[in-house]
């Protein structure tokens, strides 16, 4: 029955999208009006057959119907309910039922947004780019990847092997595949219209106008899938880090960064119409590599410990992936050059090559993570050598780039689009720097060592006092303009402007991170030992002791708990448990770490063995720096993008009494927006 | 010169001073590792042998806690970096480091982004010059009328 | 035209040759992976080890020197070293006499020494048994698992090396190799 609607729901939505692609690229190509209007009517289709597939399998999850092969791996009847229910994205075949349903709200979404622009040919060209997608992972989940299939044998299971172990033992596996998901797949909407654009020839900067939101929404909820991604590896894998620069860690950054630089240079794009085929390449490289990451990921050729389910479906993705790389790079090499435009810089100290430079880093950041990533393949296939890339190569590669990424972050801001004088730029930046200068000073003095740690800092500090600066500076123009109060001028100056000001919010999330990252790659503590009932061991100003451990049975698991008191400047801080738990279907056993969050560093308590003949536990005790500014910087991150999205509310001009003030405060505003002042005899040029 | 000026040159001088004093005694200090940095880093830069994509700091595979102990001993012995990792690469080959080989193939892990950024910068450099030698195009009468048109019309509308 | 004039397109035809042989590259790494195992070890000096004996005392490999010898990692809870198990008693009752040639089994990954002590006694396990406590041979060997044995010559070098469990025929083509007869 189940399995019924699932696999009817499947071959429904894959035939509204083949349809709804087929008629809409027709009707685009001949300009005709109505089989557009009639390609667009399969889009809920498709929505109405993802959704019944994802209902299907989670009646199926919840009901325990071990008939089911997908349910009988992924769930037992000791599985808790919340992890029945995330099931559905614990292994490949459900992950791409995920991947169908979103894409196919995307696409609905999308739909209902142009709703109004149906017979223009730019949206259904668009609309028929993402069927095809849609139908690829339809398709596959009707061929390599059904997640429908009948267990086995022929006699249904009494109960099913349950969650990889991994998978079952901390609440953000909620979480972080769907918000994943939601960024990865969001991207096909942008790539879609540049898709669209590079057919119709309309290449202006319509396409990005009309995708701005759709990459926002996709980047933000890539950001924050990457940021509970870290942070389930440091709550649950139990190595006291939270980035390993594994494979399906890199699938996800990769993307991210290519899409990053894109959100900085499509400005470009907006403001001097240069940059055309740069970001067109960008967002079709975005989309690629979220392919490629899945492909590197779910197809076997790259070992990882996140990659908890693989399949045959490697020659499809790779097929896909050819397809639309290489489709898309004869569309630029056909269209391209047309697509150009004479457009120039005029200094280097101005934002739009500042953007340059940070499109330059970006591409440099994503190069290195790439070939990182896919090296130890090609060494293997061009020279039957296994090699392969960690840690210190990723580490020594990215953090000059980090580092150059935070100086540009620091300055761009300020910078004016066109060309800044060395005065304007010495008056702006001085106190930022002094700032940053001071910081660094300080935390030299404190003690701090290592070159990239002490730059980070001092270049986190200048940044944000630049940051704060610019808010400074715009409020205070409007108080003395307007007499509003702080409050009030802020938040009109922020509604007059959501997406410098949420791009500067993000900047100060970037910020926390990247201090954050340089703390906690410098200055962490770390000890392994043995200890017996009644040791202790002191660290970094904590003090632990062993008291004893507990066993506990449940039908999900068994678990051994070593109960750590712990204790700083003579305060008892409580009990702390980390534990090992076996679980029936897993071989080996696994470790969950207790963490002891504060402002200042986590105290990362670790299990390693359980008592041996001695009576001695192994346990890792790590006191890791900021991390919890990793955490709230992700959270500031998201809010920057949601800020991005306010839709920005046009104020009346002043008038009367107040005018000339008035203008001097709005231009004082507009010069930290980066905004050209009126004046500036450059603008007839930029017309040209 | 003004008063005001010459003040922000100054204050512009501390900075720089400044920031060279933190640079040197970062550097200064930065020369000398702890032996807990050291193991650390050592650990992090072997493969865990029995794992898929884990490095010894971050498995807790038991052949994972063996090397870890290991390294401690070596690092605690005084022995470079070479004399505690050999014995590892011996016994499981030259995949077990993480740290791809500067030599041969592996040098292009290494180069191509360098190349990139030098090779992008350059390109960036060149082109910022050439554009900035270019004559600007510079606005002709009718521009002018056009630009003094529209702000007229702005500034009735909004006023 | 000339490359200069048409950028886009000639940037995308290398970029498609490119990325065009990637994906081949790629697509011949599908499915790849596995294959058959083999030592960093064979034709270097065998590591070195001084190990508790079982019943007591100590070996090391310095004392080995002369003796043409494999060594067989193995566990008494591992299901592939009971399936060995024959084939290492065929090997011992074939070799017993001869002095120039021994049998030396390393526990790996030891969990209970009296389940240990128990196998040997209940399975007539009559060659030499280390104990490998602080897991420094199984390291030094390069191990990833059990069973894993290693032929050494009488000059102490590495000659041959099986993963997973070795059959008879194996075994004494292995000391062949390592020249034990």
């Amino acid at each position: 029955m189940r399995q019924a609607i699932g696999s009817f729901s499947l071959t429904l939505a894959a035939t509204g999208a083949i349809s709804g692609a087929v008629v809409l690229a027709v009707g685009a190509a001949r300009h005709d009006v109505r089989w557009m209007r009639l390609g667009r009517r399969f889009v809920p289709v498709v929505l109405i057959g993802a959704i019944g597939a994802v209902a299907a399998m989670q009646w199926a999850l919840n009901s325990h119907d071990y008939s089911l092969e997908y349910v009988y791996s992924n769930v037992a009847n000791a599985t808790p309910r919340l992890f029945t229910i995330t099931a559905l994205w614990g292994a490949l075949e459900g992950s791409i039922l995920l991947w169908g349903l979103i894409l196919a709200i995307y696409i609905a979404a999308t739909a209902h947004r142009f709703r109004a622009r149906a017979d223009d040919p730019v949206v259904a060209w668009a609309t028929a780019v993402q069927l095809f997608v849609a139908l690829f992972f339809f398709a596959l989940m009707l061929g390599p990847a059904d997640p429908f299939t009948s267990h086995a044998s022929p006699i249904t299971p009494f109960d099913g092997q349950g969650p990889n172990a991994l998978l079952q033992n901390h609440p953000l596996m909620a979480f972080h595949p769907p918000m994943l998901y939601a960024g990865y797949v969001g991207f096909t909407i942008p790539f879609s219209f540049a898709i669209s654009a590079l057919i119709t020839g309309r290449f202006g900067e319509g396409w990005l106008a009309d995708t701005r939101r759709a990459s926002l929404v996709a980047w933000g909820f890539l950001t924050v899938g990457i940021v509970l991604g870290a942070w389930w590896s440091y709550e649950v894998l139990g190595w006291g880090g939270y980035w390993a620069w594994d494979p399906v860690e890199n699938a996800s950054l990769l993307p991210w960064l290519t899409a990053t630089a894109f959100m900085h240079s499509v400005m470009v794009q907006e403001r001097r119409g240069m940059l055309r085929v740069w970001n067109l390449s960008l967002v079709i490289a975005t989309f690629a590599l979220t392919i490629l990451g899945t492909f590197l990921t779910r197809s076997g050729v790259i070992e990882s410990v996140h990659a908890f389910s693989e399949s045959d479906i490697g020659v499809w993705l790779l097929v896909f992936l050819g397809v639309i790389v290489l489709g898309s790079l004869v569309l630029i090499g056909l269209r391209g050059d047309a697509l150009r435009t004479p457009g120039r810089i005029d200094s280097p100290l101005s934002r739009e090559a500042a953007f340059l430079a940070n499109n330059l880093l970006f591409a440099a950041f994503a190069l290195v993570v790439l070939i990182g990533t896919v090296y130890p393949l090609l060494a293997e296939a061009l020279r039957d050598e296994r090699v392969s890339i960690g840690e210190p190569y990723f580490r020594a590669m990215t953090a000059p780039i980090g580092i150059g990424l935070l100086f540009l972050m620091a300055v761009a801001p300020v910078l004016p689009w066109r060309a800044t004088s060395n005065a304007v730029l010495r008056d702006r930046l001085l106190v930022p720097a002094a700032v940053g200068v001071a910081v660094m000073a300080v935390t030299v003095a404190f003690g701090a060592r290592g070159n990239a740690q002490v730059a980070a800092f001092g270049l986190g500090a200048f940044c944000l006092a630049g940051i704060g600066r610019n808010f400074g500076v715009g409020v205070q123009a409007r108080r003395r303009a307007r007499h509003e109060g702080v409050v009030r001028a802020a938040g009109r100056m922020v509604r007059g402007n959501p997406r410098l000001y949420g791009g500067l919010v993000v900047h100060v999330g970037v910020v926390l991170i990247g201090v954050a990252i340089a703390a906690s790659s410098g200055y962490t503590a770390k000890r392994e030992v043995q200890l017996a009932t009644g040791e202790s061991v002191t660290i970094s100003g904590y003090t632990v002791s062993y008291l004893g451990s507990v066993e506990t049975v449940t039908d999900q698991k068994s678990t051994v708990s070593a109960r750590m008191r712990v204790e700083r400047g003579g305060d008892d801080l409580g009990v702390y448990e980390p534990s090992i738990s076996t679980f029936p279907s897993a071989t080996t056993a696994i470790g969950t770490p207790s963490v002891r969050t504060s402002w200042r560093n986590d105290l990362y308590l670790s299990m390693s063995s359980t008592e041996d003949a001695d009576g001695r536990i192994g346990i890792t005790i790590a006191v890791n720096p900021l991390i919890v500014w990793l955490w709230i910087g992700g959270a500031v991150m998201a809010l920057g993008t949601v800020v991005c999205l306010v839709p920005r509310r046009r104020e009346p001009s002043l008038s009367g009494a107040g005018a000339g003030a008035g203008v001097g405060a709005v231009a004082a505003a507009a010069d930290m927006a980066g905004e050209t002042r009126p004046e500036d005899p450059t603008v007839v040029g930029a017309s040209t | 010169m003004s008063a005001g000026s010459r003040s922000r040159v100054v204050a512009w001088a501390l900075i720089g001073i400044a920031l060279v004093v933190v640079a040197v005694t970062v550097v200064v200090r930065s020369g000398n590792e702890t032996d807990e940095q050291r193991v650390a880093r050592l650990s992090r830069s072997l493969a865990c042998p029995v794992c898929t994509g884990e490095s010894v700091a971050a498995s807790n595979a038991s052949e994972a806690q063996v090397m870890r102990r290991q390294i401690r001993e070596g690092v605690a012995a005084g022995r470079s970096d070479a004399e505690i990792t050999d014995p590892f690469v011996v016994a499981y080959g030259d995949d077990i480091l993480l740290e791809p080989d500067a030599g041969g193939l592996g040098a292009i892990v290494w180069a191509l982004p360098v190349l990139l950024v030098a090779g992008g910068g350059a390109a960036l450099a060149i082109a910022l010059r050439r554009w900035s030698r270019a004559p600007r195009l510079v606005a002709t009468a009718a521009d002018e009328e056009l630009v003094a048109r529209l702000r007229a019309t702005h500034d009735r509308e909004t006023s | 035209m000339s490359a200069a004039r048409r950028p886009a397109r000639t940037g995308a035809i290398v970029a498609a040759i490119v990325l065009g042989l990637f994906f081949v590259l790629l697509a011949t790494q599908i499915g790849g992976g596995g294959g058959t195992r083999s030592s960093q070890l064979v034709g270097g000096p065998v590591p070195e080890f001084d190990l508790p004996i079982l019943d007591g005392g100590s070996l090391a490999s310095s004392d080995l020197a002369g003796t043409t010898y494999l060594v067989n990692f193995w566990n008494e809870w591992c299901i592939p070293c009971r399936q060995e198990h024959p084939a290492l008693v065929a090997f011992q009752a074939a070799h017993r006499d001869d002095p120039a040639v021994r049998l030396i089994g390393i526990v790996r990954d030891e969990r209970s020494l009296a389940a240990v002590r128990e196998y040997v006694a209940a399975e007539g396990v009559t060659w030499t048994v280390l104990l490998d406590p602080g897991g420094d041979a199984k390291v030094a060997f390069g191990t990833t698992g059990q069973p894993e044995t290693f032929a050494i010559d009488a000059g102490g070098i590495v000659r041959d090396y099986q993963y997973g469990p070795a059959t008879s025929e194996r075994l004494e083509e292995m000391l062949a190799t390592a020249g034990g007869r």
